[in-house]
């Protein structure tokens, strides 16, 4: 399989907070989210990959063979946009269309017009023309996706696009996903961060978990199904199941969390009810187990 | 095709085997292609790796062959490995007959003439 | 993948929306239409307690216009030469991500070095007409020309002032330099009656002299500090 990205060792140090050293694949061909709670790297990383901050150390190996993110190539190549300053915000459609036809040769003028009548945005050929700073959150991410989708390019870097989507917006946005990735099939990615992987996980074909500035795991999402199961319990046999878990919570009555799906005998033998997890319950797991770690 | 998302049963073995059911019944004829795996994804909301993975299943039974660059198709299916698979049911289905049986202490004997029964009501 | 070099002009468009020449424009309008409209501000003011065409002929040749004509220049130049494009600021990831990187901003503020000084000049010259249309024409030849090349070293370090860390103290410290400077070049062709001397020489001189120097100071600086990081 071949990688989109492939992340040896980066390294990023803030007053008081250190990314790294992160391993991680972005393979090519698939949608990749980027899951973690806030604070935990995801914007650095991202950031970073795309060139917009500094690392300190490591490298990053884009498309196989190339390694300067700075190289105009790669810049065009890549479709970065994220959540919050992305564009002046005094700026409007037209002026938007106008600069991203200066600042990248792929962007596609017409494309962009019918981007922003797909997500009601108007037209920047309107003779009204409303700035940035006056839309809401949800329309002023609209309006960054649309920018960037409008350019033909090989990798979709997205920084928490979903945050300030409404739950209809968020199923577009994996329309978006599926569009974009099947247009060129098995030759362009997605890469996208969220705190909260509920309406963008059907969608998702690989995850990568951040905490505290580290990948504390990986892998594609059937996999990562197979590797975790989710168990319920009563609340008397609690103490008996813990120790097999990676995440519990527990009531008065039951009990429940995440564990290693090689365990799955031992706690089936605690009358326990066992299913396959959800991204989002995995999520939910493996970020509250990384958090306890991080407390002791 | 229908899924449902939140079954106990992972939404890759759904996928497979109604794709099983359709071929083993003839719905899908010997080089039909299936669906591309993205267009299917696309269609179930799902990812596009769960539908890769039940194809995947598939193709590993002999079922379907991934043709490089153009999709999945239907492989001929010779008297004797359709026979085998139906078997393969035929068995499973009288597995869970057992069980249910053993649970409601249901013998052997009433096993059998329940059976004759519904074989002949059956024969259509 | 087509080969994209942007121009000067173009990289500027990125940034402000400008091309050059449009840049030019903007400029000297919103420098003139201040300049005329603080003047025109006090002349009502005043006109309103004094009479109007007493207050004309006190206008005349006052030293207060020639100030003005320093300051509001000074003004308009700082504004656009403060703002900074931060990753932090609105718009300032978007302009990370162009497909030139630094490149596109170096363009950008050289395209800055050269369109402000140009505006400058356009201005004082529309000033200068404004100024012998309404009459004032006492001294204003000299207090442009003189506003002009003091102007000109101004800019040059205000590039230099642009390296400074806190943006409070570089906002302030830029905008009274200018000011200070634009509105010293015209009293001092005001008192020294309607004389240019070598000084007005020397500043322009320098000025230009120095613009490109202080150019890549600078962008050697924003390189190092606030890009790189």
């Amino acid at each position: 399989m071949n990688n989109a990205i492939e992340i040896n060792g980066i390294t990023k140090k803030y007053k008081d907070f250190t990314l790294g050293e992160i391993k991680a694949e972005i393979p090519c061909g698939f949608a990749t989210a980027l899951i973690g709670a806030n604070g935990a790297g995801k914007t650095t990383l991202i950031d970073i990959l795309c060139g917009i901050t500094a690392k300190n150390s490591g490298e990053a190996v884009y498309f196989g063979n190339m390694t300067d993110i700075d190289s105009t190539e790669l810049k065009n190549r890549i479709g970065y946009c994220s959540s919050a300053n992305f564009l002046p915000l005094d700026w409007n459609l037209k002026k938007t269309a106008a600069a991203c036809e200066l600042a990248f040769d792929n962007f596609d003028r017409e494309k962009f017009s019918s981007i922003c009548r797909r997500f009601k945005l108007g037209s920047p050929d309107d003779k009204k023309q409303k700035k940035i700073m006056k839309l809401s959150d949800g329309n002023k991410m609209r309006t960054y996706l649309a920018a960037v989708l409008a350019r033909d390019t090989d990798l979709l870097v997205l920084d928490e696009p979903a945050s300030s989507l409404d739950p209809l917006a968020r199923d577009l946005l994996c329309d978006l996903f599926r569009e974009y990735l099947s247009e060129r099939d098995g030759e362009r990615t997605v890469l996208f961060s969220t705190h909260n992987i509920a309406d963008m996980e059907f969608a998702t074909d690989y995850c990568i978990f951040m905490a505290n500035g580290k990948v504390i795991e990986q892998g594609f999402v059937e996999d990562l199904k197979q590797k975790y199961i989710l168990v319920h319990g009563d609340a008397e046999n609690a103490d008996k199941a813990r120790p097999f878990m990676i995440s519990f919570t527990g009531g008065r009555t039951s009990f429940e969390g995440i564990a290693l799906a090689e365990n799955r005998d031992m706690l089936s033998a605690y009358d326990t009810a066992i299913e396959a997890p959800t991204l989002q319950q995995l999520s939910v797991g493996i970020l509250r187990k990384a958090e306890e770690d991080e407390e002791k | 095709m229908k899924i449902y998302q939140n079954s106990s049963e992972p939404i890759y073995k759904q996928i497979a085997s109604q794709l099983r059911e359709q071929i083993l019944t003839g719905k899908l004829k010997a080089g039909d292609p299936l669906p591309s795996i993205r267009m299917l994804a696309q269609d179930l909301k799902i990812s596009v790796i769960t539908t890769m993975k039940a194809y995947d299943e598939l193709a590993a039974e002999g079922l379907v062959t991934a043709s490089k660059g153009k999709g999945y198709y239907v492989n001929a299916q010779d008297e004797r490995m359709l026979k085998e698979q139906h078997m393969r049911q035929l068995e499973k289905h009288l597995s869970d007959a057992i069980y249910s049986a053993r649970i409601a202490g249901v013998g052997l004997e009433e096993v059998e003439q329940t059976l004759e029964m519904l074989w002949s009501i059956d024969e259509v | 993948m087509k080969k994209n070099n942007s121009t000067l002009s173009q990289a500027l468009s990125i940034y402000t929306g400008d091309s050059i020449p449009k840049f030019i424009l903007r400029f000297t309008a919103f420098a003139t239409l201040l300049y005329a409209g603080t003047v025109l501000f006090f002349f009502l003011m005043i006109a309103l307690q004094s009479g109007f065409s007493r207050t004309y002929e006190d206008f005349k040749g006052d030293a207060f216009i020639a100030m003005y004509i320093g300051m509001d220049i000074a003004i308009v130049i700082a504004v656009t030469l403060l703002s900074t494009y931060e990753k932090d600021e609105p718009g300032g990831k978007f302009f990370r991500s162009v497909s030139e990187g630094f490149d596109a901003f170096t363009k950008m503020r050289t395209a800055l070095t050269l369109a402000v000084p140009a505006s400058t000049i356009v201005s004082l010259a529309v000033i200068f007409l404004i100024n012998t249309a309404a009459g004032f024409d006492k001294k204003i030849a000299a207090i442009c020309l003189s506003t002009g090349a003091f102007l000109l070293l101004a800019i040059a370090l205000a590039n230099f002032l642009n390296m400074i860390g806190s943006k409070t103290a570089r906002g302030l410290l830029t905008t009274l330099m200018l000011m200070i400077i634009g509105a010293g070049g015209a009293m001092l062709a005001f008192e020294k009656d309607d004389r240019l001397g070598i000084i007005q020489i020397i500043a322009a001189v320098l000025g230009i002299v120095l613009l490109p120097v202080s150019n890549r100071a600078f962008l050697a600086h924003y390189r190092k500090k606030r890009w790189d990081c």
